[in-house]
Order: structure tokens, then sequence, then C-alpha cells
């Protein structure tokens, strides 16, 4: 019998990994006889003989993960994909899976750089609001995924009385995102989810306007996209850097009563889920 | 929290979500559940607090597919770690994970990749189920994997791996017989050679699922897509060893094209009738 040239686990496995990363995923009825990995021939060499080439075999598994990852960032990103269009989805969700690798043994935080991505694209430099599509849709599924029982402590809050009320910190809830953005991101959203069949296409200039976007889990568990005023924003952005009441009444230069009054409804939307004391000594 | 321990009998499917609201709000008639470990993995998540809902009705088995014990990188301490945080909150009855391999230096290829069966890779497998089982504190199943190529450099065939594994590392073997049909189908070799190679005493659970089979230029290959009804090829092969199989949980496995909860319980109820578990 001649005598096979025996490879050891790891070198077999990064020659494995070498194939499958090469090449091109093709529909698995074609053959990929075309798109024979560019380097490292010594793979098919270790294969038993088949009737199917090395490639088309290689290229069973090549798809299930090329395939796998880029179903999941339509799944992720239906809006942005429907932004820029199949073509170029499918073309930048192949760019992005071959230079940002699964680097987790499971998906659940896989796409959340797909923004950061797409930000650094030079072909949508003019054009920042695909990046923020995506930021956006990234927090919507990751919220719908989150389980949130609003449990805020009313008795707590009532205990320390109005004197400190100055001191307290509310805390923003997990299940909540706060994004800007120069364009009407929930009007173009909603748009895009449920296409016009009289008109498929978006004019970019009728969505031109600032927006402040709060995303939040409802009360059936589900994520939505509320738009808030300036004035909000800014207080939820202070919630969310730390900022106690007495802060927030100096940035805006608003009345205790008229903040609290905002709070109390941010708590029952469950955008709030907790407080503490803190000491503010005003500069 | 405890949950009521139960032997994990008769015939299972695999919880998928679109019909995990059917088992929140009633209790489908149903022996057991599977779920995806790495799907659950998240403490805060929905899908866990709903499995804890579920948990409370029915007993439950954890399979993994993200270990990639095969692999020549060391083990993802920081994965088992989150497996063994599911499996203590969860506690399910079996555990499994795959004879296959997903990573190398630390980048993941979200599939089942082939090893070869040599006396190295044994070896390693061996030493990577050893450890995971202690640091899981839990006894393991390893599944069997499709395949569509092989290694030249082989020492021995996949069952005799299977067997020498379970006998040296004190695993269990999880016989996914469409998997040994399509990997038999794909190599030209005989599928009941293989079951009678298999040592049953360290079988613990079975799978059945669907395949496709893809025409190529060359012929046909199987595909283990998961996404199809089990093939009467299979069902032959389930009556043809009824009386060892009668006795090992099997469940019923359908991961893509997910039919109503109805098909896949008829699915469930059809693998009882062929196991000689309830009359046709």
């Amino acid at each position: 019998m001649p005598k096979i040239n025996r490879h050891s686990l790891a070198q077999l496995q990064a020659h494995f990994t070498k194939h499958l990363t090469l090449g091109k995923t093709t529909n698995q009825s074609q053959t990929a006889e075309q798109e024979p990995a560019a380097e490292s021939d010594a793979l098919p060499s270790l294969l038993v003989k088949s009737h199917f080439s090395p490639e088309q075999l290689i290229n069973i598994y090549r798809n299930n993960f090329v395939i796998s990852l880029r179903e999941l960032l339509e799944q992720l990103f239906p809006v942005t994909q429907a932004l820029v269009g199949n073509e170029y989805f499918t073309q930048t969700s192949r760019q992005f899976i071959n230079d940002c690798p699964l680097q987790e043994p499971h998906l659940n935080d896989y796409g959340g750089n797909f923004v950061s991505f797409l930000d650094g694209l030079k072909a949508l430099e003019q054009m920042p609001f695909v990046a923020q599509m995506a930021e956006l849709e990234w927090h919507l599924d990751r919220i719908s995924h989150m389980y949130h029982e609003p449990n805020f402590d009313f008795e707590g809050l009532a205990n320390i009385g109005e004197a400190k009320y100055l001191n307290i910190h509310f805390v923003l809830a997990d299940t909540c995102h706060l994004q800007t953005s120069s364009m009407d991101l929930i009007a173009l959203h909603t748009d895009l989810s449920e296409p016009k069949k009289s008109n498929p296409g978006i004019q970019e200039a009728s969505y031109q306007q600032q927006s402040y976007i709060l995303v939040l889990q409802n009360h059936q568990g589900e994520s939505a996209l509320m738009p808030v005023n300036h004035q909000h924003w800014r207080w939820l952005t202070g919630l969310k850097n730390g900022f106690t009441l007495a802060q927030l009444c100096d940035i805006e230069n608003t009345d205790i009563a008229s903040l609290m009054a905002q709070i109390t409804d941010w708590i029952a939307l469950g955008c709030i889920d907790g407080f503490s004391l803190r000491v503010y000594t005003q500069s | 929290m405890t949950y009521e321990q139960h032997l994990i009998a008769g015939t299972g499917i695999g919880l998928r979500q679109p019909h995990v609201e059917h088992f929140m709000r009633g209790t489908p008639p149903i022996s057991w559940l599977e779920v995806h470990s790495e799907n659950y993995l998240q403490e805060n998540s929905k899908r866990r607090h709903q499995l804890r809902h579920i948990r409370n009705d029915y007993t439950v088995s954890c399979h993994g597919i993200g270990l990639s014990l095969g692999s020549s990188d060391p083990l993802n301490l920081n994965h088992l770690k989150s497996l063994k945080s599911l499996f203590d909150d969860i506690q399910p009855s079996l555990i499994s994970e795959h004879l296959s391999w997903s990573s190398l230096d630390g980048r993941f290829y979200n599939d089942l990749l082939p090893l070869p069966y040599t006396d190295e890779a044994l070896r390693h497998m061996v030493s990577q189920v050893n450890q995971s089982q202690e640091l899981l504190d839990r006894e393991i199943l390893i599944e069997n994997p499709s395949s569509y190529l092989a290694f030249k450099h082989a020492d021995m065939s996949e069952p005799e791996l299977l067997n020498q594994l379970s006998q040296r590392s004190g695993c269990k073997l999880l016989l996914d017989l469409n998997n040994i049909f399509v990997s038999c189908s794909n190599m030209n070799t005989d599928p009941y050679h293989y079951l009678a190679s298999i040592n049953w005493h360290q079988v613990a659970e079975i799978h059945l699922a669907g395949h496709t089979v893809k025409q190529l230029p060359q012929g046909e290959i199987r595909i283990d897509t998961h996404n199809n009804p089990v093939c009467d090829e299979v069902w032959d092969m389930v009556d043809s060893y009824r009386d060892k199989l009668q006795h090992i949980p099997c469940l019923i496995e359908w991961d893509a094209d997910i039919p109503s909860l109805d098909v896949l319980l008829a699915e469930a109820k059809k693998a009882q009738q062929h196991l000689g578990l309830t009359s046709a």
C-alpha cells in the first residue's frame, strides 16, 4: 500500500479552514469547479477519492456556514437591506462575514458590529443613515429578546422624602436605547417595513429631519420605537450618563416638579427601573 | 429552583421558537423536549425565562453545537461556564454534543466540520470530553455527524471511534439514524453494517430527522438539512433495530422550514408506532 502523508489534527484543520474561507459560496446544485481554492492544495490530496470534486464537497460546509450567517444578517437588518437593496446587502454581508469572523460559539451577539462595519464603508460615507438604521434594528432585535419585568420600588422612593429628591439618580432600564439622527429614522423604518406597492422607492430628502428616538420594550414585551422631543432626549441622555435630578434641573433650567412628572411617565413605560441616592454639589 | 427529575423515555421533539407559545399556554402531548443549548445561554433573555416555565411541565434535554470538541484549539472555558450555568438552572436530563469541530484559532464556522478518524483525533476527543464532563460535572452524549467527505489517513471507522470514545471517556452516545443514512449514502457504505458495529450499551439517545437530496452533475448527494420528514430508508432502519431502539429515548429533529406543531407531533407519533410503543 502506498504510504499516506499524515498531517497532524491541527495541520489538517488549518488546511480545511483555509479552503473553507477561500472560494465562493454557490448554490449546492451548481458545480463549484470554477472556483477552486487558490492556495493550499494539500487538502484535496488528503481526501478519499469521490465522484465529486474536493471543492464541491468542501463547498457544502462553506455554504452551511456562510449562508447561515448571511441569513442571520438578513433577519436582523431587513430594513437596512431594503434601504441599500438586496444586491449591495448580499455583497456587504459577504465582506462582513469574511472581515469580522464569528468569534463566539453561538450567534447571540453576531451582527452587533455590523453597524460600525457599515459606518466605516467608503461607499456609504454620504449615507450615514444606513448605519444608523442598522443600529436601530440591532437594538430593536436585542431589546425584543430581553426578559424585563418592571418592578420599580415605589415604596422605597416614597421613603426618601421630597427633600432629598434632587440627589436621586434614576436608572435607565437595559431594555432602553437612545438614538439620534439627522433623518426621521422612525418614518423611514415604518415606510420601508411596509413598502407601498405603488411607490416602492424612497426620497431621501423627504426624511431629512432631526430625530430623537427611544427604543423600548412595551408592556406586551415587544420592542417599540418612540419619538421624543429634544428636552426629553437631553434628560434621558443625562439619566444614561448617571446624572442626578439636580444636575438635570441645572442643564435644562427646569423645576423639579416638571421633571418628576416626566420621570413618573417613564417609570410607567418601564424605561426606568431603579434609583440610587448620590451627593451632588452645585458648581 | 429545583425541578422534578424524570427519566427521559419515549419520543420527544426539538423545541423550536415558532412552537414555544404552544408550550407556554398549554401542554401539548409529547413525552419530552430537546433544546439547542446555545439559544438559551443568556440568563436575562425571554427564551431562558420561557424555558424555565416550560421545564415545569416537561423533561428537557440540552443539545449543543458550539463546544467544538474535535478542534485542536483548547476548550472554550467561557462557553463551558455558560453551559454549566444553563444546566444548573434548567437541570436537563441529558446533555449532548457532536463528534466534530467548528472552530480554529478562535474563529467559529457555525457548522459541524468533519474529523479524521485517527488515533490522534480519538485521543484528543477523549481528553476534550473528559475535561468537559469534569467541568460540567455531568455525563455528555456524543452524536455522530453527517459526512460529505472522508479523510484518507483513517485508523478506524466512525462507529469504532465512537465505541472507543465512550469506553475511554465514559460518555454515552447519541445515535442519529438520519446522519448514519446520509453519511453511508454519501460514502457508499452500508448503514446496517454501521448499526451492527455500534456498542448499543452506550447509546442513550436516538435522533431521527429528514434530509435533502441534491443533484450535482456527477450524481446525487444527501445533505443533512433537517427540513423534511424522516425518509423511508431511515424508518426501515428503525424497524430493523426496533428491539434495541424502543428502550432508548428518541427525538424528532426539525431545524429548518419548520412545520406546524401538529406535523411535528404526528411525526413523533409515527416514530412511536415504528418503535412499537403505540399501535398504528
